[in-house]
């Protein structure tokens, strides 16, 4: 028979062992105690911490091995009434098949909460896809409307009788100027197309938080909200999925634009401010001029489904700080009505700022 | 009131601005452009005919409040509407209040002209329509009272004697009045006499002023 822990990958070799040292203190006991004491019950025990901490595939076997030496513990003990023994033995047996059983479901269950949260977090990279999609579309069709227009100014003024070649060369060089910026618009994508999601690098974020503000000016600039930078010292890098921070600040950005737009046609303001914090954090605050926030929205703000939005699903948030959370870091958002929310975000940072420039 | 029609291109983007100039230019319009709806509105002349080319999203006053000045301004000039990805909704309501039409970015040349084409003519028959009106309405107002009144009644449709009834007067009269007033309004036959005073009739109604 297969040893029940061979092949464990070595970070749950010590809490196994931990197990099995429990196992065997329990074993000790029950073998020592009278047989009409039914310490084997206790093995329960050791179920409920494989379950706790140990890798799932491993509650069965565990179930198991403590029923054996359930069984094997019995004739080893010397004291004790016989027949109440062997009832007090099957009741630990009951109860420890039984704490196996519901330990599997609850495993289960939080294997499922982890595959939902999963997907959720996809489902969310498809929203921010469409966002991507919407910006690139307005940004490229501008260049093109002035390549269009200018091109066939051009051809008229040089078809002209008799041609105007001064007018010609004027619109020929805005379409050379348009086509650049065009080109630099698709080089920006491509980057970001290069970044595979789950894939972890070292991300210099004032570059990230460039590259992000340029696609939230369109949502800001719809929405008529200034959108205003301040970069403090962040030559400091940061390890992990740019596609995922970038995601939190799409989404914390976005509701801070909505935000300031609140009940007004012009005149909000979003300030995306970051800086390095006591030495081993960067914080990147987004703050709004918006109502704030309500004693009940602050409560509730990061609860998945709970939207202010009629057309919001209620996911940014949640997925934010769940992504954030996963980096060690977190979110906050501090509001107070009539005078803005601060949204707080803070990420471990490795690796120093640059002295140099 | 001999002076061409103008172009007035509103676009905060320089490239298209000066793209949409050239064009226009390039085909035989004089065009006017600017950077922001606020420099438009100042410097337009509200009896300028023309067409005007507004981008729907500009950052300071967008294409939407550009028209709904010129509407409160009274200002009748046809409006075209540039659109990007994403902008339906507003474009909607563009439409709504009365924008002649709407060019997706990027459009093209030919959409372009011929949207200018039809705004220019559009404004052309309404300032025609508004003269004949005028002119109509102070040949109306020229008629004397009794001619007026005759007028009204010949034109719903009594008959001269029945006209010399309610108002008291000869038959010969009614006649004499009938024969100043389609003088004066410029008509030969009665149906024509009756069309014009339906024009104004319809033209008090809308005018309530």
């Amino acid at each position: 028979m297969q040893l029940p822990f061979a092949g464990v990958p070595r970070q749950h070799l010590g809490r196994s062992v931990l197990c099995a040292a429990l196992a065997l203190i329990v074993f000790a006991v029950d073998t020592a105690t009278p047989r009409d004491i039914a310490f084997a019950s206790l093995y329960t025990l050791v179920v409920v911490l494989i379950m706790q901490i140990g890798p799932r595939r491993l509650i069965v076997p565990s179930g198991w091995a403590c029923a054996i030496l359930t069984l094997v513990s019995f004739p080893l003990s010397k004291t004790g009434d016989y027949s109440s023994g062997i009832a007090n033995t099957a009741i630990s047996l009951v109860a420890i098949f039984g704490t196996t059983y519901l330990a599997t479901k609850i495993a289960a269950a939080d294997q499922l909460a982890r595959d939902l949260q999963t997907a959720l977090a996809e489902a969310s990279k498809l929203a921010i896809l469409g966002e991507f999609s919407a910006a690139i579309s307005h940004e490229v069709s501008q260049p093109l409307a002035g390549i269009a227009a200018n091109a066939n100014a051009a051809l008229r003024w040089q078809n002209a009788v008799p041609p105007n070649a001064a007018e010609a060369v004027a619109a020929l060089k805005r379409v050379v100027s348009d086509a650049e910026r065009a080109g630099q618009v698709l080089d920006r994508v491509r980057r970001l197309a290069k970044r595979q999601a789950g894939e972890t690098v070292d991300i210099d974020v004032g570059k990230l938080v460039d590259e992000t503000v340029e696609l939230l000016r369109v949502e800001a600039s719809r929405a008529h909200v200034e959108l205003r930078t301040r970069m403090l010292n962040l030559g400091a890098t940061l390890v992990g999925d740019p596609v995922e921070v970038q995601q939190i600040l799409l989404n914390v950005g976005n509701n801070a634009i909505q935000a300031a737009a609140v009940g007004r046609h012009h005149g909000g303001v979003v300030l995306i401010e970051g800086r390095a914090t006591g030495g081993d954090r960067i914080t990147l605050e987004i703050s709004d001029d918006g109502p704030g926030l309500s004693p009940l929205e602050q409560q509730h703000l990061f609860e998945p489904f709970f939207t202010k939005k009629p057309e919001g699903l209620g996911l940014g948030l949640a997925i934010s700080r769940t992504i954030a959370h996963r980096m060690g870091g977190d979110i906050t958002l501090q509001g107070r009505p009539e005078l803005g929310t601060i949204a707080t975000i803070e990420l471990p940072r490795v690796g120093m700022p640059k002295t140099d420039g | 009131m001999g002076e061409s029609p103008t172009v007035f291109v509103v676009d905060d983007d320089p490239s298209l601005q000066a793209g949409l100039d050239s064009l226009l230019r390039s085909a035989g319009y004089r065009s006017s452009v600017f950077a922001s709806g606020h420099d438009f509105l100042d410097a337009l002349d509200p009896e300028a005919h023309g067409c005007a080319l507004l981008d729907v999203r500009m950052r300071e006053m967008d294409g939407l409040q550009v028209q709904t000045r010129l509407i409160e301004s009274k200002i009748a000039l046809p409006v075209i509407f540039l659109t990007g990805f994403g902008d339906v909704p507003m474009t909607v309501t563009a439409v709504k209040k009365g924008a002649v039409d709407f060019l997706l970015k990027p459009f093209r040349e030919h959409e372009l002209l011929a949207a200018v084409a039809r705004a220019i003519d559009q404004d052309r028959t309404q300032r025609a329509d508004a003269r004949e009106l005028k002119a109509l309405r102070e040949t109306y107002a020229s008629l004397t009272k009794r001619e007026r009144q005759v007028m009204n009644l010949v034109c719903r449709g009594l008959l001269n004697k029945q006209v010399a009834d309610q108002l008291q007067i000869s038959e010969v009269m009614v006649k004499v009045h009938r024969g100043h007033a389609m003088q004066k309004m410029g008509t030969k036959n009665l149906p024509h006499l009756v069309r014009l005073a339906d024009r104004l009739a319809a033209a008090e109604g809308t005018h309530s002023d």
